[in-house]
């Protein structure tokens, strides 16, 4: 392992907080080989684009409708900034558990751009992949050996 | 008619006993048509008032009293007959709760002798002394035992008789009731109900089981199903004494002149006479008001002029100098503070208390005190959250005799019930982990086990097949169990807190009531709330660290047009700004593009629950962006509604909307504001739109037009947001941004101190900051310390963030460290500080030892789980 990626690996056996580095940071080699695509990247994709992201799940909400069906929010975090991600009930009836229950969500899903700006994006999660979700030490250990992490 | 009613009853309140609540109770009577019943929980008062509005709703008589237990163990039950009475009870509680000697609460016989007044005592039932000696046959010792209740509480004074099916209970009854006879003590019967039906008694037992498991206590749950709430017929055939039914009944009778003092204010006796505090109120204000602005223009005057009128009418001017009292306390202490709520829009407020300018803002003073509210005004204060208690504490100081804590009860909720049941029913940990992996904590009105069969994450889960404690869970869901304190609500009652309630001593050493914020208001009690916010501890830290910088800021006095703030603002880049966090704020933030404070003000009120439901967020933005094109009903609505695009945002503009069109006096405007806020049935609604159609036409109004104007009233009025209380908030807001904008590293040792200052994190806070190129640098024994500090220009993570580093280790780290020097060596350091060997490992293994010579050869690496 090189430096940086023992350093992470070790802020996050032994520490609450990330000092040096994001964890995503160290599987974005693999992540980028698969076509995930990073938050800082989401201003410059048109809106209604199918796109692919991965990040750290921060939180989940799920406010009161004006339909009463019930809608998920979730946040996630990769090494470049937050993603806020929709999940209508339909996607839900496949994939709630999921959201819930996992460290690291890769969640495919269309682009949503509002505003003047363009600066409101969401993403309407559509699914969730499931060989980039789990916890962050189960993927870094799938990472396949052809991808140099550093 | 039943001839018969219940009065030993332990409900809900009797926390982790009784199967129900009150609510529940009083309709199981109703059902089985008896006219009066008690609600007499084991040492509290906590469902009293509840329970008594409740069971006048129903037209039953309400009981109230309580199960205490004396100084020699034994338990005896004790009714109010009258409000003086249960002033008496909370007194007698309260001395019992505070009871050191025995170590555990206990009522002494001159607490008893002193507060009998209006009490009806009832001893002889299970779990007390002259019982027991029945139930040994000892006449005698029973007879003697009813002696000193006798000497108290003299024809008040009746002797229990239960019979729950055990083998000596008719024996032991005739025993007491000879011993009655000799003493002439009159009997009654009761059956100390725990549950409503005998099916419940599982329940009762599960309640137990969790007090045993999950608390650890000792305690015996009841023998048998028998402790329910039985029907007349049915106790005269467990009871074969029919005076003993019927003394139910006198008893019931003796208690009918009691009534809590509902429906009135009973505002504290503060210590300024009425005359001097309505001259000092007005003195104060003028000079304020002269001070602050030069020359001071007539809408001020008059502004000032009708609120001193309509304080003064409503005898509140001593309540404004005490909260002045209060604010001025905290200025003294530097601790940081501000308003929140309609009080914001008084500028009596603003003057006195420094909180915006409502005139500047266009509030409406009407929205916080009218002639037509007969209810207490509430002001409400945030204070910097860790110095708060130092508030609470100088407020307690001042009125030690009137003053406590509100009171919250805490109940189950659905993943807690889940959790508590399985313990109960003695599932090992893991297995309940499992059970309750996607559990969500709440479940907003679907039931427990509607839940489990809806929610997709729930689809696989195993909790599905456990039918059992699905069932049980289901039953506790929303059941008290425990009380605790509110966050910062503090009763100020006419003179003796204990008339009203009985008090304990919290944690913190501050005394806390048994009645919650509902209980309060319905009291017609004052209550303040002095609330802590962990964005002023945040922002006080920021400008401490500043200040260490040599950067003197004044959050206070910021203008409001800072270029770089708004452009913070537009950029939607808003994580750890107050109010402004959230994800759907963020979303909102960039739709709304805010451009100027009142922007701002807009934005925290338009991302409500409300507003969102009601869809006013998108027709106000497509207004504002020229999407759809604002259109105004009648030209005198264009003032009111023209900052918001024609859209009913504010709770103000409902009142103006209805004061101009409909020509209502502003306390009606509010009256009816409130009417509509309230879910209403058909016939109100039709009764509302009847009265504001009536008034509208008499102005002039078209009858369409009034018919339209009603109808934006009533769709929106419901959502409407205070303004008064956004604009006190959006203060704060600009503030956090501002600091955000200009000074980001200060800004994030803030709130990475102030503990959970906001929605996310500290990890992604400290993400946040190294994106913006922040370096963070680990926590190291010789430069960390107990919070994020600065260090070369960056910031320096806290030892505590080492998984294993409590703050009590921390401090041993920092102290040693501050008083001897750096560590030299891992063995200099191991030598000067004792640790756990786990805490060692850990703080190697994170490298808060690294670049110190590794001179202790034999410790290595240790392999952590």
């Amino acid at each position: 392992m090189c430096p940086l990626v023992e350093q992470v690996w070790i802020e996050y056996r032994t520490m609450k907080v990330y000092c040096t580095e994001h964890p995503i940071f160290i599987l974005r080699p693999w992540l980028r080989a698969a076509g995930i695509i990073r938050a800082g990247d989401l201003r410059s994709i048109p809106s209604g684009q199918r796109i692919k992201v991965a990040g750290l799940m921060i939180m989940v909400h799920t406010p009161p409708t004006r339909s009463g069906k019930r809608v998920m929010f979730v946040t996630l975090e990769d090494e470049s900034g937050l993603m806020d991600l929709v999940m209508f009930p339909c996607a839900q009836k496949q994939w709630a558990k999921e959201i819930l229950t996992n460290e690291v969500l890769t969640i495919e899903g269309r682009l949503k751009r509002e505003g003047k700006r363009g600066l409101s994006i969401s993403i309407v999660a559509e699914r969730v992949l499931q060989c980039f979700t789990g916890s962050f030490p189960s993927l870094l250990r799938q990472i396949p050996s052809n991808i140099s992490i550093f | 008619m039943d001839n018969f009613c219940h009065l030993e009853v332990h409900s809900a309140y009797s926390f982790l006993w009784g199967t129900f609540t009150p609510k529940a109770l009083v309709n199981e009577v109703r059902i089985r048509g008896q006219k009066a019943v008690a609600l007499t929980d084991i040492w509290g008062l906590y469902g009293a008032v509840r329970f008594y509005q409740t069971a006048k709703d129903a037209g039953i008589q309400p009981v109230i009293g309580s199960r205490i237990c004396l100084w020699e163990g034994s338990w005896i039950t004790l009714i109010a007959k009258t409000f003086r009475g249960y002033g008496n009870l909370c007194k007698i509680i309260t001395a019992g709760m505070d009871n050191k000697r025995i170590g555990r609460p206990a009522a002494l016989y001159q607490h008893i002798k002193k507060w009998s007044g209006d009490l009806i005592c009832l001893t002889g039932g299970y779990g007390s002394r002259p019982r027991v000696f029945a139930k040994n046959g000892n006449m005698e010792g029973a007879g003697i035992s009813f002696l000193p209740f006798k000497r108290i509480f003299a024809r008040d004074l009746f002797v229990v008789l239960q019979n729950h099916g055990l083998p000596e209970d008719m024996e032991t009854n005739q025993i007491l009731v000879q011993a009655a006879e000799r003493i002439k003590v009159p009997i009654i019967a009761t059956n100390q109900v725990a549950f409503l039906n005998p099916d419940d008694y599982r329940l009762h037992k599960t309640l137990i089981n969790i007090q045993r498991r999950h608390y650890h206590r000792e305690i015996n749950g009841l023998p048998n199903n028998s402790f329910w709430l039985t029907s007349g017929q049915d106790m005269a055939s467990r009871i074969p004494w029919a005076v003993a039914l019927e003394n139910t009944n006198r008893v019931a009778e003796l208690c009918r002149g009691f009534s809590f003092p509902v429906g009135r204010l009973h505002p504290p006796k503060l210590r300024f006479k009425k005359e001097k505090a309505d001259f000092t109120l007005a003195r104060t204000a003028l000079q304020e008001l002269a001070r602050s602005r030069s020359p001071v223009g007539a809408e001020y005057i008059r502004q000032l002029d009708q609120e001193l009128g309509v304080i003064k009418g409503k005898r509140l001017s001593d309540f404004f100098l005490l909260v002045r009292e209060i604010v001025e306390f905290a200025k003294s202490r530097g601790i940081r503070h501000s308003l929140r709520g309609s009080a914001a829009g008084s500028l009596v407020a603003h003057l006195l208390y420094k909180c915006p300018d409502p005139i500047e803002h266009g509030l409406l003073f009407e929205r916080f005190i009218n002639q037509g509210r007969g209810d207490m005004p509430d002001i409400d204060i945030d204070f910097d959250s860790e110095k708060r208690d130092e508030v609470i504490g100088s407020l307690m100081d001042r009125f030690p005799i009137q003053t406590a804590m509100v009171a919250t009860v805490q109940t189950f909720r659905a993943r807690s019930a889940v959790r508590l049941a399985a313990r109960a029913l003695g599932y090992p940990l893991h297995e309940i982990e499992r059970l309750t992996k996607c559990l969500p904590w709440s479940l907003r009105g679907i039931g427990l086990e509607k839940a489990v069969t809806r929610l997709p994450e729930m689809k696989d889960s195993p909790l599905r097949h456990e039918q059992l404690l699905l069932s049980l869970a289901a039953q506790i869901e929303g059941l008290p169990f425990q009380s605790s304190v509110h966050l910062g609500g503090v009763i100020l009652a006419p003179h003796d807190i204990t008339d009203w309630t009985p008090v304990s001593m919290s944690s913190k050493r501050f005394s806390v009531g048994q009645i919650d914020k509902d209980d309060v208001d319905c009291l017609g009690l004052l209550k303040l709330d002095i609330l802590g916010l962990r964005m002023h501890t945040a922002l006080r830290k920021a400008e401490e660290i500043l200040k260490q910088e040599g950067i003197n800021v004044d959050l206070n006095r910021l203008p409001l047009d800072d270029c770089l703030t708004y452009e913070l603002f537009q950029s939607t880049d808003s994580l750890g700004i107050f109010q402004l966090e959230s994800p759907g704020q963020r979303h909102l933030l960039g739709r709304l593009q805010p451009r100027k404070f009142s922007d701002i003000v807009t934005e925290i009120s338009l991302f409500r629950p409300g507003p969102v439901k009601g869809d006013m967020v998108g027709a106000y933005l497509d207004r504002r962006n020229g999407r759809q094109t604002t259109e105004f009903l009648h030209p005198d609505l264009r003032p009111i509604l023209e900052e918001t695009h024609g859209v009913i945002v504010f709770q103000e503009q409902v009142l103006r909307v209805v004061h101009v069109f409909a020509g209502f006096p502003y306390a009606e405007a509010d009256a009816f504001r409130r009417a509509m806020t309230k879910d209403r049935s058909f016939e109100e609604m039709d009764g509302l739109k009847a009265q504001f159609m009536d008034s509208a036409t008499r102005k002039g109004h078209r009858k369409e037009l009034a018919e339209e104007v009603f109808r934006q009233v009533a769709t929106f009025a419901a959502f409407g947001f205070c303004k008064a209380h956004a604009v006190a908030f959006a203060h704060i807001t600009y503030q956090s941004a501002w600091l955000k904008a200009h000074h980001p590293r200060a800004f994030y040792l803030g709130l990475l101190n102030a503990g959970h200052a906001g929605s996310y994190p500290s990890w992604v806070i400290l993400n946040e900051a190294r994106r913006r190129g922040i370096p963070v640098h680990p926590p190291h024994v010789n430069s960390s310390h107990l919070e994020y500090r600065v260090k070369e220009n960056g910031i320096c993570a806290p030892l505590v963030v080492i998984r294993g580093i409590g703050p009590g280790l921390a401090q041993r780290i920092v102290f040693e460290r501050e008083k001897n020097g750096a560590f030299l060596s891992w063995e200099n350091f191991f030598l000067r500080v004792s640790l756990p060997a786990n805490a060692r490992s850990r703080l190697l293994l994170s490298g808060a030892l690294k670049g110190l010579p590794d001179t202790l050869r034999p410790v290595r690496y240790v392999s952590i789980g």
